[in-house]
């Protein structure tokens, strides 16, 4: 029955794309046709990308390539992956370069190519969750007040930004903003590199090791079930305050703080077409203090919400193109990619990679920064 | 290689299947659900078959992960806060590596689906249409052509997932089968049950 409710959840948000794709199709050659209306491209010359005569035709080879690497950091590394398939996008296959080239003559054509690259850093990074999130919720539990509140600030920060910034972004700012998130994942990498970090990894790895120990003693004298008390009960809910016990002990958030986390992450991730996980997890555990049996499933389930309203103003809202087949090769790509982390990732260190993928982050950070905010890059190609 | 080259291969063994009708609308239909049929058997098979050691992983991460989560609660039982933190934290680092590994192997499902729909794109844009018997504020009167494709693809996957545990083991691995176990599966399930109720 679960499994259920859950597969009629996912052809629900299938369906909604499905309508939102049919007015996107129906709008995107006239989209495409207007902004190349604009000038500054020569009709003469064949389709490429978006079947914009002259634009540059993806090569596949490379396509293939560069997604096995992303598919790799996923499995490796985690979220840098998204941050390595935007660079894909962005400067591998040249997409950055042309969108540029339309700066002056025509920017319609250099915002529409900027919001097509952001829907599908969307498509590409963020749809799989639908499928992986199942599985999260036949197991996990969710604070239903909790899920409510984030969830309502990620979808209006997931339909407020491309309602406010599609046609309004350009090639020039987006990759600014790029630039400074890619900083910000380098930052967080380093740190977990940190002697710090790792020592306080390990002190927790003990420290659990030990409570499992005192757990199995307990239960060899037969005495497990008197430490247990009860699981979750809410105990009070109010606009500015929801408190629940949990297992005896009792947590208490303001609702409005979710709320705010929910729309700023969903903003962000929509803004620069990322999933977004990866902060509201942090956000739920560091700064709401929830334990981990209730953030995994919410935190899947707003990813999940997000994406779908950003994916849905993107396209239905909007009318963003989006290039299918690319993408698809990619996750062919990010699959094989995926398959192969886990086996080759014990002959890297974790915190050595962790080294090296934030030394790569300040590199595109600074450079995607300073080219985005300055009009020139600071470190190599200029 | 480029996708024009791709798509004239995909020319040749899918395009019969759009004339199988005397009528455009029901020919279109016809080829989006054999199409839909195709990319989610090809989905199945690669995530099935080529990433089942993925799926195990994920299989194993995932009751390691709920082992750590079960064990933070109990911390949390008896009020040994230090315990319930370094447990809660050990989930999440789980969590998280469990989340990527999914996305990426999810990835193997879907690339079919995309390329179909790469495909449809480069054939089909702008000369399909079918009008809505309704309109809802917000969304369009008519599906285009990858709005059909979508939704006969998620109908064939919903199919897919009903019909799959009668012809193939999807990989399992429970939180008492990680090493080091320290519950029983019914003092989990008995937990399990006291949450549900509460």
């Amino acid at each position: 029955m679960k499994n259920l409710r859950i597969l009629a959840g996912i052809l629900t948000a299938l369906l909604i794309i499905s309508l939102a794709a049919g007015n996107a199709f129906a709008a995107m050659p006239e989209k495409v046709a207007q902004a190349v209306a604009e000038g500054g491209v020569d009709m003469n010359q064949e389709p490429g990308f978006l079947e914009i005569p002259g634009a540059p035709k993806v090569n596949l080879a490379l396509a293939f390539l560069w997604a096995i690497w992303v598919g790799w950091i996923f499995s490796t590394v985690g979220a840098f992956g998204g941050v390595m398939a935007g660079v894909g996008h962005l400067t591998v296959f040249g997409l950055g370069d042309y969108a540029s080239s339309f700066k002056k003559t025509n920017p319609t054509l250099n915002k529409l190519i900027t919001d097509s690259i952001r829907v599908s850093n969307q498509w590409l990074v963020g749809f799989s969750a639908l499928i992986s999130t199942m599985n999260y919720y036949k197991m996990r539990r969710i604070v239903v007040p909790l899920g409510l509140a984030l969830g309502s600030g990620a979808v209006i920060g997931s339909l407020a930004t491309p309602i406010l910034t599609a046609g309004k972004v350009s090639l020039k700012s987006y990759i600014g903003y790029f630039g400074l998130f890619t900083l910000f994942v380098g930052f967080v990498l380093l740190y977990e590199s940190t002697p710090r970090a790792q020592t306080s990894k390990k002190k927790a790895a003990e420290a659990a090791k030990a409570f499992e120990a005192k757990v199995r003693e307990l239960k060899e004298q037969g005495r497990l079930k008197e430490i247990e008390k009860e699981g979750v009960r809410m105990t009070e809910t109010s606009p500015t305050r929801m408190s629940f016990t949990f297992f005896g002990q009792e947590f208490s958030f303001n609702p409005l703080f979710p709320f705010f986390g929910g729309l700023v992450i969903g903003s962000l991730a929509s803004l620069l077409g990322v999933g977004g996980g990866f902060l509201y997890v942090p956000f739920l555990t560091s700064v709401v203090g929830l334990p981990y049996f209730i953030v995994a499933g919410t935190s899947a389930l707003t990813v999940l919400i997000g994406m779908v309203v950003s994916i849905f103003s993107y396209m239905a809202i909007k009318g963003i193109p989006v290039y299918w087949g690319l993408i698809g090769v990619e996750l062919l790509g990010v699959a094989i990619g995926s398959y192969i982390g886990p086996k080759t990732s014990k002959y890297f260190p974790e915190r050595y990679l962790k080294i090296l993928f934030a030394i790569l982050a300040f590199y595109v950070g600074i450079r995607y920064l300073t080219k985005g905010f300055l009009g020139r890059s600071l470190l190599p190609p200029y | 290689m480029s996708f024009e080259t791709i798509f004239s291969i995909m020319d040749s063994l899918l395009l019969p299947f759009f004339g199988l009708s005397a009528s455009p609308a029901k020919s279109y239909l016809i080829g989006v659900l054999f199409l839909a049929l195709l990319a989610n058997l090809i989905g199945e098979v690669f995530t099935d078959i080529i990433f089942r050691k993925n799926m195990e992983e994920i299989a194993r991460l995932k009751a390691e992960a709920d082992k750590l989560g079960e064990l933070a609660m109990l911390a949390l039982s008896v009020d040994n806060l230090q315990a319930y933190e370094a447990c809660n934290r050990r989930a999440n680092e789980n969590f998280s590596r469990l989340f990527y590994l999914s996305i990426a192997t999810s990835a193997a499902y879907l690339w079919a689906g995309f390329l179909t729909l790469g495909w449809l794109q480069s054939r089909f844009m702008g000369r399909v249409e079918f009008l809505l018997p309704f309109t809802l504020p917000g969304f369009p009167g008519s599906f285009g052509y990858a709005g059909a494709f979508i939704l006969a693809y998620a109908l064939v996957y919903v199919l897919f997932k009903l019909v799959k545990p009668y012809f193939w083991k999807v990989p399992e691995i429970s939180p008492e089968e990680v090493e080091n176990s320290i519950l029983s599966p019914e003092e989990i399930r008995e937990m399990m049950e006291r949450l549900k109720k509460s």
